[in-house]
């Protein structure tokens, strides 16, 4: 089967078409026609748990500040891009204060968000990041994301603990939701709402990437409305 | 209504440095040009001797820029009561009041207005005066009382009125005096015949206005398409804060005289003059008109602070573009937002902290390369959008690519063409064994431009459980990893 399709992805190749084709597996067979193990329903598993653990169509939470953190491939971007259309699908405008320069405008459209409505801050360093989180927050962006993921250890922990006290004091007194996407827990106490991502494990099925499958946990003792403490969500690849 | 009103600052270089440096009300004033005392608390004596009688005199010098700002803040008070304005210069404007009736029902209204309008741009100097004629609005403005005159009042009103009120020549002064004529009433009864044959064509016109009449048509002022304000400095200015300070006096001016014309500063326009003759300009851009001084203030200090002068400073000047204030309307079912002038201010604010260029909306480019992104002007019209809470579903959860600016370089091993091992020596790049992978799917395109290219994309998973977009160039010959899935 694989030595076939590797065959007719050389051919399309070789014929320039690939561009517009992406080859992968047609069921040929019963045992291919069975449902794969991802797309099983689970319990905890889908949309609906995830919004609810993210607090999506509920009236957010005014000033809290909630930090979404895992590993590279854990989802935790996905998440960000989630909070952040729930916040455009309620009119607001929305403040990226993108630190490592990643974020995609591509993505950003298939998760829904509205680019229009999207302010991106691309600071060099981290104490430029923080202030213009502060900046975004005291302008009155009813959202705002602070992407922090692969700051050095050591200009993290230059900026000090007080950095982080004015950004919750600036979180508390805006009333808006900040988010903060990094590597590892930073912001401590202070955030509202922890979430741990983690990766379960990315799919490929017959020679596409298909997506990622990957674990949400709340990683804090929850403060509002109760919430499912962990969920499992499935990522889509889409090309366009 | 008498269709005419006149609006006279009696000494104009005295009121423009009371403008530019209100604090001074109330203290011994004196402008002068070099030694020669040119107006103030003690007409006539040299400033020596001004000294000995006053010692805690004030001493300021012309300043032209002061006086034709402050001749531009009288228009402005006469454009905000009647769209036609002469402009006469030397301290002096007129308003045509024809038509303002449904504005102001009564003269008394419209001196009203005009005196709180004036005490608004700094000009409490200025006296107003309504009449039948420009003349009799301009003797009713230096006579002070009344300042009404009713047109079958004016030949009453005219009458004991001194001469020196109309300014005559010093030597047509003169011969009047010798005539024994001290009074507009007895030069107005003096047959027109005679006195022009002993006195002249100036003559017979000081007796035309000393009936009340206009000698010249009404010239309306063409409206102003910017307003300009300056100061000069006492000593020079190195110092950005001290700078900062010194602009809000002329921004503050600005912005009264516009909220006088319901407008506010679309943009701005800075020019500082050197210590060393030179000129520095700099224009700052306001995202929307606004007439709030710490919002312009704000804007002004950012721009110098992202390109400063480089060179003390002597003296500035502020010229700003109008435009209309549109007033912003809050939703009750939408979230709050900033407003389009705290919003500039913060756009500036981020513009200097992260640079120009790196602030802004996200967009999209026409382009067949995965990377191509831009960055436009986050425009508040257009990310307000359409409101669709409560209507439109959320789509499913996207998986998202965090890309990587610029692309890593990496090393790719592997047979045939698909990679086994990837490396990379950069910061933040792959590195690792390959445990999953999709592709090549070949991508080129651009050929028709300038900068065609061809790629093999493969999307690898590592063994560190980290899905990377990576390519080869097909023109170059080198792999790239731009981007990975999270």
């Amino acid at each position: 089967m694989h030595a076939r399709l590797e065959r007719i992805r050389k051919i399309a190749l070789d014929a320039g078409l690939s561009g517009q084709l992406r080859i992968g597996a047609f069921p040929f067979s019963d045992e291919e026609t069975q449902p794969r193990p991802c797309e099983r329903p689970r319990v905890g598993e889908g949309v609906a748990p995830l919004d609810a653990l993210l607090g999506l169509g509920r009236t957010p939470a005014r000033g809290q500040l909630i930090e979404v953190f895992g590993r590279t491939g854990s989802g935790r971007t996905a998440l960000c891009y989630r909070l952040a259309l729930g916040a455009t699908l309620r009119g607001g405008w929305v403040g990226w204060v993108d630190l490592p320069d990643a974020l995609d405008p591509r993505s950003l459209r298939r998760a829904g968000v509205r680019l229009e409505s999207l302010l991106w801050v691309r600071p060099r360093e981290v104490p430029a990041a923080l202030r213009a989180a502060e900046l975004l927050l005291r302008a009155g962006f009813p959202f705002v994301a602070l992407d922090l993921d692969g700051a050095s250890p050591r200009a993290l922990e230059r900026i000090g603990a007080a950095a982080w006290a004015r950004l919750g004091r600036a979180v508390r007194e805006s009333r808006a939701t900040a988010v903060l996407l990094g590597s590892e827990r930073r912001a401590g106490s202070l955030a509202a709402l922890a979430l741990y991502t983690e990766r379960r494990r990315a799919r490929f099925a017959a020679g596409l990437f298909e997506g990622l499958e990957a674990r949400a946990s709340r990683a804090s003792r929850p403060r509002s409305a109760p919430a499912p403490s962990s969920c499992e969500f499935s990522l889509r690849f889409s090309p366009r | 209504m008498p269709p005419y009103a006149c609006l006279w600052l009696p000494d104009l270089p005295l009121a423009a440095a009371l403008r530019a440096e209100p604090e001074l009300a109330g203290r011994p004033l004196v402008v002068c040009d070099r030694d020669a005392v040119v107006s103030g608390w003690l007409r006539g004596l040299s400033l020596a001797q001004a000294r000995v009688v006053a010692p805690d005199l004030v001493v300021r010098p012309v300043a032209l820029e002061a006086m034709r700002s402050a001749q531009e803040a009288l228009v402005d008070v006469a454009l905000s009561v009647s769209p036609a304005v002469e402009d006469a210069g030397g301290g002096l404007a007129w308003l045509d009041l024809a038509g303002t009736e449904s504005l102001f029902p009564s003269p008394a209204g419209v001196a009203t207005a005009l005196g709180a309008r004036l005490e608004a741009v700094g000009l409490e100097a200025a006296r107003v005066g309504i009449g039948p004629t420009r003349t009799v609005a301009l003797l009713a403005a230096r006579r002070g009382e009344p300042e009404i005159v009713a047109a079958c009042e004016a030949q009453r009103f005219l009458d004991p009125l001194p001469l020196d009120l109309l300014e005559p020549p010093e030597e047509l002064a003169e011969r009047l005096t010798r005539f024994g004529i001290h009074t507009l009433g007895a030069l107005r009864r003096l047959p027109r015949r005679e006195l022009g044959a002993r006195l002249g064509e100036e003559g017979v016109a000081l007796a035309r206005r000393a009936c009340g009449e206009d000698l010249s048509p009404f010239r309306p002022a063409p409206p102003r398409a910017r307003y300009e304000e300056g100061c000069a400095c006492d000593w020079s200015v190195s110092n950005l804060e001290t700078l900062a300070f010194l602009v809000r006096g002329p921004l503050e001016r600005l912005a009264r005289r516009l909220e006088l014309a319901g407008l506010g500063a679309r943009e701005l326009y800075l020019e500082l003059e050197l210590e060393s003759g030179k000129r520095f300009a700099r224009a700052v851009g306001c995202r929307a008109s606004t007439v709030e001084v710490p919002v312009l203030v704000a804007l002004v200090r950012l721009a110098l602070e992202q390109d400063p002068p480089g060179e003390p400073v002597v003296r500035l000047r502020v010229v700003a573009t109008p435009g209309g204030v549109e007033p912003s309307q809050l939703d009750l079912f939408l979230p709050r937002r900033p407003a389009p002038a705290e919003l500039a201010v913060t756009l500036a604010r981020l513009a200097a902290l992260v640079g120009d260029g790196r602030v802004g909306a996200p967009r999209e480019c026409d382009s067949h390369r995965p990377e191509a992104s831009a960055v436009a002007d986050f425009d508040a019209d257009g990310a307000s959008g359409p409101w669709s809470a409560g209507r439109a579903a959320p789509p499913a959860p996207a998986l998202a690519l965090r890309a990587l600016r610029p692309p890593r370089a990496i090393r790719v091993f592997g047979q045939d063409g698909s990679p086994e091992r990837v490396e990379s020596h950069e910061r933040g790049g792959p590195l690792g064994h390959v445990t999953q992978c999709a592709g090549p799917w070949r991508l080129y395109g651009e050929w028709w431009g300038e900068a065609p290219f061809a790629r093999d994309y493969f999307d690898l998973e590592l063994e560190d459980g980290g899905v990377w977009r990576i390519y080869h160039d097909l023109d170059v010959g080198g792999w790239w990893a731009d981007g990975t899935y999270d």
